[in-house]
């Protein structure tokens, strides 16, 4: 595996870019329209500020003008989402829609899809779920028991989705679900994408509260719910390749590095205010930015690499495993150097309540998006040992 | 330049070094030069490759050295091209005439350059100098009234001390007594180019022969069966692997960035650019020795097994130039000048 430099950092249009996101979002501090916060990509749903990065074009850059899309391109969007979460800002609530759903409708949508559900979301009006694990079904995705059952002008599905982070806001969600049995030989066939509007009947959504406390994960039951022949995305029988298709957009991007980087950005200003900081900290301070950047260079070689058409997935395997790790080194690192310093969500003081978020967070960096230990087996088998 | 030439060089670096490294055993090891390479290196306009014509060089840029010295640290043939590039492409904007005999730098000097009788004589020591006993100058940093500067030194002045690295490779101590140099830089610009260079050209052969460990490594796990089965079958090996793996693509990935900023010109961005790469290249070079040799178990720290060409030369080169730690430190002292951890990271790649 080669990467080939990113051309995002030496492209003056990109700088310009860069500088107007950066603009934007000093002004929005300061105005108070958002407290930087870590993971604010799983925890910032605030749809009136989506609804202005929708207005200056920062939503849906990869979707085409005609269906409501800026049409700037990935590497663009690129650097909108990383000044974005690097400032910890609220971007929840489109971030699905954004990364991932409107990829797929571009790729595997009908006409009549693209048209429903694009501009929608490119105008931040339309938040998207994702239903893939269940109980029985994590890391083992081709477990999944939800079922979708002909009948005349469309499916049932019965079936229940497990962590779907936003369901309980979402205006739609993609569902996978098997369309035929379990054929043994090949456990990756016969399973089938659906887009199902939310609320719908026969849909029940459960809150499952995370260890902090906060709501974000939900149990979504599906007891007979009706969806139309319209609503089957892609093809029948091919959802495990559509799903796989979008693996490396959503392993490789910065929401695998940056979901801490307001704790590391907070971490060094409280440095800069010390007469004389202590070499420790420094030192692993040094370090952690040292790690950052190189990570920054591989999520950015792959984003380059994906614009080229090319499917650089044991690379955003790489920058998964190791992007998530420092993001879960930056709060250890908090942790063991900050005398002082308590987590406290509650605190006046920036850093303690960044560091609660980011502690209470952390176990889930290395899960999400296929666990570490599955992707160091697809690095293994890139290098031809299994 | 483009990947094409990139590649053609690699390759025409490995047949040298193939070719050589059979001569090894009787013209290098044991801390002697492989004159064989050496002299292909120099017959290819590969040995200065990215100093500029008037010094003798091949006025390439520094994306062909990169290449080389990766290859270099790859096949762990004794050829001091790094010290030697690094000393020439330093003094070309300085000196006239750059010798065409081999030099080496000490960027771990206590010289003090001072004046008697109108002229400028050097004393002081320098420990651990990469490759001097083979080298005719020695380019090191040296402390006047003025500062810091450079000062070039015949080689021959100096009373040696013959030390060498866990690898073998002889890294000498030398005093000097009132000796006269040949070329004196007061440059603030020239000392940091030297610091900085060093970091990253450390760092791509550490990289190199990180890649070496870890191809030695997968053929191991490959071929060696125990309980029935090759060791690769094993999920905790292939984590191991993916370890070394990524630690070498982080690497990999900080050694193209730093040469991007290198390229873009000198300041505290690409000072940091080096800084960071080389953190990056020296935790590389422990996860990568230690997994290395656990996988390989007993034969790997043998004689007769290639590996400790490059896990010693991965424990010795991260021991160069400056520590870890200490880069991690500089490194966080120029953050609050360049504008905070976020700016560091995207500041435009100029200087």
């Amino acid at each position: 595996m080669t990467l080939t430099l990113a051309a995002v950092d030496v492209d003056p249009a990109m700088q310009t870019l860069r500088l107007e996101v950066r603009e934007f979002i000093t002004e929005a501090v300061i105005t108070g329209r958002f407290v930087p916060d870590c993971d604010s990509w799983l925890t910032g749903w605030v749809p009136s500020f989506s609804a202005e990065l929708a207005a200056r074009g920062w939503i849906g850059m990869a979707i085409p003008k005609r269906y409501g899309g800026s049409e700037r391109g990935s590497l663009e969007r690129y650097v909108v989402i990383e000044e974005l979460l690097a400032a910890g800002a609220p971007v929840a609530a489109h971030w699905i829609a954004d990364r991932q759903i409107a990829p797929a409708l571009v790729r595997f949508g009908t006409e009549r899809q693209k048209q429903q559900y694009l501009p929608k979301i490119a105008s931040a009006h339309s938040f998207f779920a994702l239903g893939m694990s269940e109980a029985d079904a994590g890391s083992d995705l081709a477990a999944i028991r939800t079922k979708a059952r002909k009948i005349e002008g469309g499916w049932r599905l019965n079936g229940a989705k497990l962590w779907t982070s936003g369901g309980h806001h979402a205006h739609a969600m993609i569902v996978l679900a098997r369309t035929s049995p379990v054929d043994v030989q090949a456990r990756h066939s016969g399973m089938s994408q659906f887009i199902v509007d939310l609320p719908a009947p026969g849909v029940t959504i459960n809150p499952i509260l995370l260890m902090s406390g906060e709501h974000h994960f939900n149990e979504v039951v599906f007891e007979d719910a009706f969806v139309s022949d319209d609503a089957v995305l892609g093809t029948i029988g091919e959802g495990w390749k559509q799903v796989t298709a979008e693996l490396a957009y959503e392993r490789s991007g910065p929401e695998r590095l940056l979901s801490t980087f307001p704790l590391l950005t907070s971490m060094f200003r409280r440095l800069q205010a010390t007469a004389d900081p202590p070499h420790a900290e420094l030192v692993a301070l040094g370090t952690l930015l040292s790690r950052a950047r190189s990570l920054r260079e591989i999520s950015m070689s792959i984003a380059s690499a994906l614009q080229r058409g090319e499917a650089p997935d044991v690379a955003a395997a790489v920058a998964k495993d190791l992007g998530t790790r420092f993001e879960q080194d930056v709060v250890d690192t908090a942790l063991r150097i900050l005398d002082g310093v308590c987590a406290d969500a509650s605190s006046s003081e920036e850093l303690e309540r960044l560091l609660s978020r980011a502690a209470l967070h952390s176990p889930g960096f290395t899960l999400r998006g296929g666990t570490n230990e599955i992707l160091r087996g697809v690095i293994a088998r890139g290098m031809g040992l299994r | 330049m483009n990947d094409y030439e990139l590649d053609q060089i690699a390759e025409t670096v490995d047949k040298i070094l193939t070719k050589a490294s059979a001569t090894d055993l009787r013209e290098g090891g044991e801390g002697r030069v492989n004159n064989t390479a050496l002299e292909l290196f120099t017959q290819a306009g590969l040995r200065r490759v990215a100093v500029p014509g008037s010094a003798g060089g091949s006025d390439g840029e520094l994306p062909y050295l990169a290449v080389i010295l990766k290859r270099l640290g790859y096949h762990a043939v004794n050829v001091p091209l790094l010290e030697d590039h690094l000393a020439a492409e330093l003094l070309a904007p300085h000196m006239a005439d750059v010798p065409q005999a081999m030099m080496t730098i000490s960027n771990r000097s206590n010289l003090l350059l001072t004046r008697v009788d109108g002229r400028h004589v050097v004393s002081g020591s320098c420990r651990h100098v990469p490759w001097s006993r083979t080298a005719s100058l020695v380019l090191a940093l040296a402390q006047s009234e003025a500062g810091q500067g450079l000062v070039a030194l015949p080689a021959a002045q100096a009373s040696v001390n013959f030390h060498h690295n866990v690898a073998g490779e002889p890294r000498d101590h030398l005093t000097f007594d009132a000796a006269a140099p040949v070329a004196m830089v007061a440059d603030s610009r020239a000392v940091l180019e030297l610091r900085l260079r060093v970091l990253l050209y450390r760092s791509l052969t550490l990289l190199g022969a990180g890649e070496r460990a870890l191809d030695l490594t997968i053929t191991h796990v490959t071929d060696r069966t125990q309980f029935g089965s090759p060791l690769s079958r094993r999920q905790v090996v292939q984590h191991y692997i993916a370890e070394m793996f990524g630690a070498l693509t982080a690497t990999r990935a900080a050694c193209n960035a730093a040469v991007s900023a290198l390229s873009g010109g000198t300041g505290p961005a690409s000072l940091a650019a080096a800084l960071a790469t080389r953190i990056e290249a020296d935790r590389m070079a422990s996860v990568v020795a230690r997994l290395s040799h656990q996988l390989h178990g007993a034969i790997g720290f043998t004689q007769e097994h290639p590996l400790h060409f490059s896990t010693t030369r991965l424990t010795a080169w991260r021991q160069d130039d400056l520590s870890e730690t200490a880069c991690a430190l500089e490194l966080a002292r120029l953050v609050p000048g360049l504008g905070g951890p976020w700016n560091t990271l995207t500041a435009r790649r100029v200087g």
